[in-house]
């Protein structure tokens, strides 16, 4: 084991290839998992604020809240439900925001209810804007962004985080929101799309009180989503087959390097090494390298995504780095073991030729 | 040759087992690059399709059709500018159609926004016809007794490919349309315009035109079919996001097809040496690396492409996507010369050697 450490050392640039071309895998593997969380965060943004709360959505909407329309009379008919503590309407529009000469493509929502993560309502003529809506235009507390094809005027009241919905979002009362997706879409009388239901009442108890009403958790609308599920199933797989590779990668170099060291081994197993401690070396050698490729592919993979430019959908999740570091270290020590075979078939008396 | 052909199939384990990481690399590769064409097609079909050289948006709307709104008399005030061939309004909007929400592109007949080639059947002549469009990621509603919010819809024609925003979509008629909305609306609701599609003139720059409808007309903003297509949502979002993993997975395949090499020179230094000191000539040693660059390689992006087509094939209903076999053929000729490129710095070291080092021990370690 410390021959294997001090060999590393002695001879660092021995392991320098493999050190790089795992570290680039390393870097492929946070930005393919930046990718992933970012497609489905900063597509779902405007759910997850809604926190434990339930939707409640038209039944012939298969759990899409853009392709909901309530029929009148549902949220009055909502707060009668035993359990039910607050009801409010929430709705979204795409249209665009300009700032002078800043346009950008935004999602319009509108909302009764306060949340974990969003405030009241703004009053009329306000909006509480995505931080991330900052990144693309110019745009601070107080000032005025134009929305839709009409240019509605409206003052940011204040800013939120992680409330995307494909574009950033811009948040108003459901009366104002009523007002300006009539302009966006003349076509269609707008009518709010969902309700979001608070209180302590069974998601089964309340659809069943509501009927021809589709009643689901945020999470349950989410996964219905067939957009993000296929997102997040694809790059799930990709990120799979990129850890074969890593595996692979790291078998090739080790099986190099054995084939390099046979005469080597076979003099230390003369001398009484045992085939374990010359696998353990080998493993340490891989950990090690490992261990180095993922500290330094993490810190470069975070340092690409704070250079791209910010309408791309990157996001760093420690929870996935961490899966990424482990699992990258998991693979490396198997693709060094995939030299056992090899080891274990040197014979003591080849030291002697 | 000879050599390098008898070296590979002797320690067929080692090459086999770069020649299995660089097919997985080829196979993400085309992957992504099958993932993104089928997403981005799936979003601007329907404009690349279409026979229009300039659009025309409202000046606020970011080239966003569905931002989009143009007021009445624009549409004539883009006919009467000089250059302009054809020109005809065009609305965006989503119907559900079969309880499945699909892209409605109200047009006029024989409008420049029509799809310019179909798959099968006619363009709309009369009011009433319509073409659909389907492409990989979108599957078509059934054309029998098709309709629109009650409005019954003909089916004229097919245009493959030519979906707009990743849904179904569905060509027809300005008054269907209107007649549509209305019914949906439980009112007359007024079709607004959301584009205008320009055909240019025989000899006209569509991008100079464009420009011209900008200064001429109020409140437009005109741009060829080329902008106009990398401007709609999420295109470029979506090329841009797929060009650092493309860069990245080419990085890594040079990178490991170099080390690869590199350690397999170094390992074979001593017998490179001897070769030198018998006679063999410096291309005698160097060419034998190039055939295993290219033969280990080419044998990956073959196995690698395959695999990819078969596994795009099979999953077809799962991703929609399908290989373009220019985008095999230049991702594969792109990895075999980088992979020659990885394999320059073994010759390198290969051109370093000097016979003379067989008298001083380095050929008979």
């Amino acid at each position: 084991m410390s021959i294997a450490v001090r060999e590393l050392r002695r001879r660092f640039g021995q392991f320098l290839p493999v050190l790089v071309a795992m570290t680039l895998l390393v870097v492929l593997l946070v930005v393919l998992g930046a990718f992933l969380d970012g497609l489905s965060m900063s597509q779902t943004g405007v759910l997850r604020a809604q926190g434990d709360r339930l939707l409640v959505l038209s039944e012939d909407a298969d759990l899409a809240p853009a392709r909901s329309r309530l029929p009148d009379g549902t949220i009055n008919a909502l707060a009668q439900v035993d359990g039910v503590d607050e009801v409010g309407r929430l709705s979204t529009v795409a249209t665009t925001a300009a700032r002078d000469q800043d346009i950008t493509d935004v999602v319009l929502v509108g909302y009764d209810l306060a949340t974990g993560i969003l405030p009241a309502p703004p009053a009329s003529g306000e909006a509480v804007v995505a931080a991330n809506l900052a990144d693309l235009v110019d745009v601070e507390v107080g000032d005025t962004l134009a929305i839709g094809p009409n240019g509605q005027e409206l003052a940011v009241s204040a800013f939120v985080d992680d409330v995307s919905q494909g574009s950033p979002t811009v948040w108003v009362a459901t009366a104002d929101w009523l007002d300006i997706a009539a302009t966006v879409n003349p076509t269609e009388r707008p009518v709010p799309q969902a309700a979001v239901v608070a209180g302590d009442v069974d998601p089964d108890d309340l659809a069943a009180a509501m009927g021809g009403l589709a009643v689901a958790t945020v999470d349950e609308v989410i996964a219905a989503d067939d957009v993000v599920t296929q997102q997040s199933s694809t790059f799930q797989g990709i990120i799979g087959v990129t850890f074969v590779v890593t595996l692979l990668v790291v078998a090739l170099f080790f099986v190099l390097l054995t084939i390099e060291r046979i005469r080597l081994y076979a003099v230390l197993k003369a001398i009484g090494a045992r085939t374990r401690d010359l696998v353990a070396g080998l493993a340490v050698q891989a950990l090690v390298i490992a261990l180095l490729a993922v500290v330094v592919g993490i810190a470069l993979g975070i340092g690409l995504t704070l250079l791209v430019p910010p309408d791309l959908p990157l996001v760093v999740v420690p929870a996935r780095l961490a899966v990424v570091a482990v699992a990258t270290v998991v693979v490396a020590v198997l693709g060094a073991l995939g030299t056992l075979r090899r080891i274990l078939r040197i014979d003591p008396a080849d030291a002697i030729g | 040759m000879f050599l390098a052909l008898a070296e590979i199939r002797r320690s067929l384990g080692r090459f086999a087992l770069l020649g299995g990481a660089i097919g997985l690399l080829v196979l993400l590769l085309l992957f992504f690059q099958a993932v993104a064409g089928a997403l981005t097609g799936g979003l601007t079909g329907a404009f690349e399709a279409a026979d229009a050289d300039v659009w025309i948006y409202d000046d606020a709307a970011r080239r966003n059709p569905q931002a989009s709104v143009l007021g009445e008399g624009v549409a004539d005030e883009v006919a009467a500018v000089d250059g302009v061939d054809r020109s005809s309004p065009v609305t965006f909007t989503v119907f559900d159609v079969d309880d499945e929400p699909t892209a409605v592109v109200a047009v006029d007949p024989d409008s420049p926004a029509l799809p310019a080639e179909l798959s099968s059947g006619s363009t709309i002549t009369a009011s009433g016809g319509a073409v659909l469009a389907a492409s990989g990621f979108v599957a078509a509603p059934d054309t029998d007794d098709l309709e629109l919010a009650g409005v019954p819809i003909n089916v004229v024609g097919e245009a493959d490919g030519a979906t707009f925003n990743v849904l179904p979509t569905l060509f027809t008629t300005r008054d269907v349309v209107a007649d549509a909305t209305a019914a949906r609306a439980g009112a007359p609701v007024p079709l607004p315009t959301s584009a205008i599609a320009v055909a240019a003139a025989d000899g006209v720059d569509p991008a100079t035109l464009a420009a011209d409808i900008t200064d001429l007309v109020d409140g437009v903003e005109a741009v060829d079919a080329a902008t106009a297509i990398t401007s709609l949502p999420g295109a470029g979002t979506i090329t841009r996001s797929f060009s650092i993993l493309y860069v990245l997975l080419y990085l890594v395949v040079a990178i490991v097809t170099a080390v690869f090499f590199q350690i397999l020179t170094v390992q074979k230094r001593d017998a490179l040496v001897l070769l030198r000191a018998v006679g063999a000539r410096r291309r005698d040693v160097v060419v034998p690396v190039l055939v295993q660059v290219v033969a280990v390689v080419g044998v990956a992006v073959v196995v690698g492409a395959g695999v990819a087509t078969g596994l795009l094939t099979t999953l077809q209903d799962v991703f929609g996507a399908t290989l373009d076999p220019t985008t095999v053929a230049t991702s594969s000729l792109a990895i075999l010369v980088l992979g020659l490129l990885a394999g320059l710095l073994s010759v390198r070291r290969i051109l370093q050697i000097e016979p003379v080092e067989a008298v001083r021990g380095g050929g008979l370690a």
